[in-house]
Parts: C-alpha cells; structure tokens; sequence
C-alpha cells in the first residue's frame, strides 16, 4: 500500500459497509490512517487488486504483542460486491506465501467472529485449522464478542501454492 | 560519477528510487537468491535517508544512460561489504563484473581498508562467477547466514585484500 491509497483505505475503514457486521465500528481520517501505518503493532497493508487494477479490498499483517514474544496475524477485508468470487480466499493464500517465504515464523493465526461463516471459509480454503473460542473477546457493534482462533504452521503451508515462481 | 568501459556507476538519486523500488520488489529482478521484499514508496524513501555514514547505492548504467542493476556497498560487523543486482535481460554480459571491478577500485583509492568481501548463495553460480572474474577469493561457507524464501541458507564468503588488488585495474586515471 502506497501513501496514495491512504484515503480510499480511510474510506474503507469509515464505511460500515465495507467493515461489515462482524468488525468494530470504525470512524478513520486520512490522518488517521497515516498514524495506523506507524504504530508499533508493525501493521502493514497490502491492497488486493484485480487484474484490471480496480482495487477491492485489503490484506494485512501485524504482529500481535506478548510477553514472550511476537505472534503473526492476518487480517482482511473486501469490498461487498467482489465476495464470493475466491479473491479474499487467494489474497490469503499470497499473503501466507510471501510471510512464510520472507520470515522465520513457524505460525500464522487469524480471528474471526463466530458468526462470520463467510471469513471462516477463506480461512479453512487456505489452509487453517481453527483452535478455539475466545470468549468475549473483542467489543463490537455494541457487544462483548467471542472470537475463533484459526492457525496454520510451517509445517502444514509446507510450499508456496501461489509465489511458486519465487523459490 | 565512475566510468568504466562499458558500465558507469552514478550515486543513487532521490529521482532513482522509483525503479529501484521496483526491482528491489519484483520477485524475478531480485531472483531466487535474493530477500522476497515488498516496500512501499514511503518505506523505500525513510530507508535511503536513513543510510549509515558507509552505506553508498549505485546505479549501474550503460553507456546509453540505460539503467539495469545496483551496487550496494556497506559495512557487515565492522567489514566493508558489496552486494550486486542487475535486471535479467542483461545478464551474462559482464556488465556486473565490471561494475564490481569499478566499485572495488573505488573503495581502495577512497577508504584505508585491507579487505572487502561479499556473501552469495552456494548454488548461484552466476554471482560466484563474478567474484572470481573481479579477483576475489573464497574463504569458506558460513552455514545457515540468512533466511530467504522459506529457509535458512548456506552462503559462500568471497574476500578480495588491498594487497591482491594491487591497483585500480579501471578507475586508472583517478589514480
């Protein structure tokens, strides 16, 4: 993501459309989106981009701070009426090529809402297991929320399905 | 600007980094052997302002003015280090060797350094094929240096010392 796609990012993220039921309520100025970018949770979005440039949505990593150490996760969104055609599901699928392949992390996991089938299915299509319920875990749309735990190791990506080109 | 027969080596330019952020992430410019990078204009930008007194990149650049590869030069623990990259389709003309030929000159007619040395990856034959041309030695293989496409490779240390070097084999006028 370039400082170009800030504002449309922004937009995204203000728009509870695009965010969709099952994400925290968002209000994001470009400025805020800039700031997001430099905080120390080292976030970095990717856009997802069809082949004819139009861009439909977001792919992100950030690292998840403990104690002990930093845990990789992914995040991602599309817009509404590019679901369902697989593109959020590849988007993962590059996105875990290119994490696995750049750095030494034995472990990717993602959350995802209870309810949200939809994100649920990309995740089990590239690759997941799901581990477990966090109960109550994010506030969202006015509640306290349980979250499911999905993963995936090394050892079960195994090789590239998409960046096949780059090993 | 360093000339030599058939390359020249121009300090990379603000103006520069829109290409070379564009090889440094195309998987194919940096190829198997090298890091899987992806950086944004502003990452590239923050990282050539926040260059370290020794860190120098230049532009390889034919004749023409044609743009096709980097030199980067850099300390390593304290050991004046070179990396090369050059765009696929001029490969195999000794383009890099020579600008590995001028950079090494540079380096021992501006700096009181005995040594300079480079690290490749055991199995890219092309780049180990450079160093010998340019009159480096292999001193061994260190196991296990850096984390690349999905595993953790052996790479051979190639060195090159003030008194092998001699003289500048290129920038002889400057001499």
């Amino acid at each position: 993501m370039e400082k170009e796609d800030l504002p449309l990012f922004a937009e995204w993220f203000s728009t509870p459309e695009v965010t969709g039921e099952y994400n925290p309520l968002h209000q994001m100025s470009k400025a805020g989106a800039e700031k997001m970018l430099e905080n120390p949770h080292e976030r970095k979005p990717f856009i997802i981009q069809k082949k004819d440039g139009s861009k439909i949505g977001f792919v992100t990593h950030f690292c998840v701070l403990h104690p002990a150490g930093k845990l990789l996760e992914i995040g991602y969104s599309l817009v509404p009426n590019e679901r369902g055609k697989g593109y959020c599901t590849e988007a993962v699928e590059i996105m875990l090529d290119y994490l696995f392949l750049s750095r030494d992390t034995m472990r990717i996991q993602a959350c995802t809402d209870t309810r949200n089938h939809a994100s649920q299915k990309v995740l089990e299509k590239a690759g997941f297991k799901k581990e477990g319920t966090m109960r109550k875990y994010l506030f969202i749309r006015g509640q306290l929320r349980d979250s499911i735990v999905y993963s995936i190791l090394r050892e079960e990506w195994k090789e590239p399905k998409i960046l096949t080109e780059t090993i | 600007m360093l000339e030599g027969k058939n390359v020249n080596l121009r300090v990379v330019e603000k103006e520069d980094l829109p290409l070379i952020g564009e090889w440094r992430n195309s998987p194919s410019f940096q190829g198997k052997y090298n890091l899987l990078i992806q950086e944004s204009k502003d990452e590239l930008a923050k990282r050539y302002d926040t260059f370290r007194p020794d860190e120098k990149w230049f532009v390889m650049e034919k004749k023409d003015g044609t743009k096709i590869g980097l030199i980067v030069l850099e300390l390593e623990g304290g050991v004046q280090e070179i990396g090369y990259g050059i765009t696929p389709n001029e490969r195999g003309k000794d383009y890099c060797t020579e600008a590995v030929k001028i950079a090494v000159d540079y380096l021992f007619l501006s700096k009181p350094i005995v040594r300079i040395q480079a690290h490749t990856n055991v199995n890219n034959i092309a780049s180990q094929r450079v160093m010998e041309k340019a009159g480096f030695r292999r001193e061994g293989v260190v196991r296990k240096r850096i984390f690349m496409r999905g595993e953790w490779k052996d790479e051979f240390l190639y060195s090159i010392l003030r008194e092998e070097w001699k003289e500048p084999k290129i920038l002889t006028k400057t001499a």
